[in-house]
């Protein structure tokens, strides 16, 4: 019988552009290996369909908090689109980062944790 | 070591692909970067689906499952590029006057300018009562009082039908249209013909798939899907089990023999294959179908039949038989023909609904409504 998995959490949209620029702030990377690390980083717990990445990156895109470049990719696969934070986005992830880390403490506080 | 040669999952991938953007209104400057992105990331899933041992067909299933819903993600894509009005509003209407398929041109474009002339009508009519209100407040108050209350049910009745005619349209695109067919139009029916060793090992399947519709569409793409531009064509697949994908111990296609008053065409993952015309080397044999076609042993499993536009007809029987053989790669570690493969027919319908057939050797089996959204056909 096969094991039932626990549903992803649910992100807000904000949330989710939060965290794809963590990834970011650590290096470039394409949606695919965004995925990825998104999945492997929270062991799995994060675990949303691999396409709603592309509209997240492109409104992060939009408001400048990051910049894509293509590159190339021997061995005949498709060429893929790397982001990385803009100036901008560093400052948005640190804001957001604070914010964050802000809204747990209370949480943790209220919660006993 | 010596390179692994994949075959090509564009076409599929890139008919997903397409689905995603036909549903939003990315602009056109940006259009070609996203697609490409998105086949990017799809062909990379699908490859390591591959590399995780599935066969080609079953990866890109994978890949397009794992992708997300065709719909939502365009509708998300939409509201990436343009503010949540734009997106519920014009955003999404513009969908509508997207190329079609080449039919349709003006329902599509009557059902925008209904579409397009109802905003604007709304949004008219609040200006113009906004404006007015300070000059006729005082009549208007008059009006109220010395107006004889309606009845209970003529107000209900009143509120309903205008109502009525902002709901209809998403209504009906939620309901059964009764001009569409369903699944249980399809009569799907699957046979196969096994070819044993000594040992029982079963070294050739003659697989006959055989399908009728008793009625077609009315319309094309419906009533109340007429935003949908669809770009899938009916066709069923092939896939014979245990497959282990992959160049390697496998079955492969031997020949597909294709009706030739049928107009079908091969879309097929093994991309080299001969016609009694000659050699072709591409995905689709465009033009009237060749009667016996013979597959190259190139990575095998599976393999696609497209009807050609139009090419159904109601009544009509469809038979098409195809051979496939175990076959064995010296090297890569051949191993003793299997004695119970399965064969699964999945039929799609546009993208409405796939209907699947399981056969086994000596045992038919006849098609059922899968449950949706199936990866083919969750645009």
């Amino acid at each position: 019988m096969s094991e039932q998995a626990a549903p992803s959490p649910q992100l807000s949209r904000g949330e989710f552009g939060l965290l794809i620029l963590g990834l970011l702030g650590r290096r470039e990377m394409y949606g695919y290996e965004i995925v990825a690390e998104l999945r492997r980083s929270s062991e799995g717990a994060i675990d949303l369909p691999e396409g709603t990445v592309y509209p997240a990156l492109r409104r992060l895109e939009r408001d400048g908090l990051i910049g894509g470049h293509w590159v190339d990719v021997v061995g005949g696969a498709p060429r893929r689109r790397y982001y990385r934070l803009t100036e901008q986005g560093e400052r948005a992830l640190a804001a957001g980062r604070e914010d964050w880390l802000r809204f747990k403490s209370a949480a943790d506080a209220v919660l006993g944790s | 070591m010596s390179e692994t040669t994949f075959p090509d999952p564009g076409p599929r991938l890139r008919v997903y692909v397409e689905s995603i953007l036909a549903g939003s209104s990315v602009p056109a400057a940006d259009r070609e970067d996203i697609a490409e992105e998105l086949y990017g990331h799809l062909w990379q899933r699908w490859r390591d689906a591959l590399d995780a041992g599935a066969s080609a067909a079953e990866a890109v299933e994978t890949a397009i499952r794992s992708f997300g819903e065709a719909g939502r993600l365009g509708h998300e894509m939409t509201g990436a590029y343009h503010s949540r009005l734009y997106a519920t509003t014009i955003g999404a209407l513009l969908p509508a006057v997207a190329p079609p398929p080449g039919k349709l041109w003006g329902y599509r474009r009557l059902r925008l300018l209904l579409a397009l002339a109802a905003v604007v009508e709304l949004v008219l009519g609040w200006i113009g009562v906004w404006m007015l209100r300070p000059a006729i407040s005082g009549q208007m108050a008059d009006w109220f009082s010395s107006s004889r209350p309606i009845g209970r049910a003529l107000a209900v009745a009143l509120v309903a039908a205008v109502a009525a005619g902002y709901l209809v349209p998403y209504a009906a695109g939620a309901t059964a249209d009764p001009t569409q067919v369903s699944a249980s139009d399809l009569n799907l029916q699957v046979s196969a013909v096994c070819t044993r060793d000594a040992s029982g090992g079963v070294t050739a399947i003659d697989i006959n798939t055989r399908l009728r519709w008793s009625r077609l569409d009315l319309f094309p793409y419906g009533l109340g899907q007429g935003n949908v531009v669809n770009s899938w064509q009916d066709g069923f697949e092939t896939g014979v089990s245990p497959a282990g994908g992959r160049n390697s111990v496998d079955w492969r296609t031997a020949w597909i023999s294709i009706p030739s008053q049928f107009p079908l065409y091969l879309m097929s993952d093994q991309p080299h294959f001969t016609s009694p015309d000659g050699s072709v080397d591409g995905l689709l044999v465009t033009g009237p179908p060749q009667g016996l076609v013979s597959l190259d042993p190139y990575v095998p499993g599976s393999e696609g039949l497209q009807f050609a536009p139009g090419g159904l007809h109601a009544g009509w029987t469809y038979d098409t038989t195809e051979r496939y053989q175990w076959q064995s790669v010296t090297g890569l570690g051949a191993g003793p023909a299997p004695t119970g493969p399965l064969v699964t027919i999945r039929y799609a319908h546009l993208d409405r609904f796939v209907v699947q057939a399981l056969a086994s050797c000596d045992r038919p089996g006849s098609g059922v409504p899968m449950p949706l959204p199936y990866p083919w056909a969750s645009q």
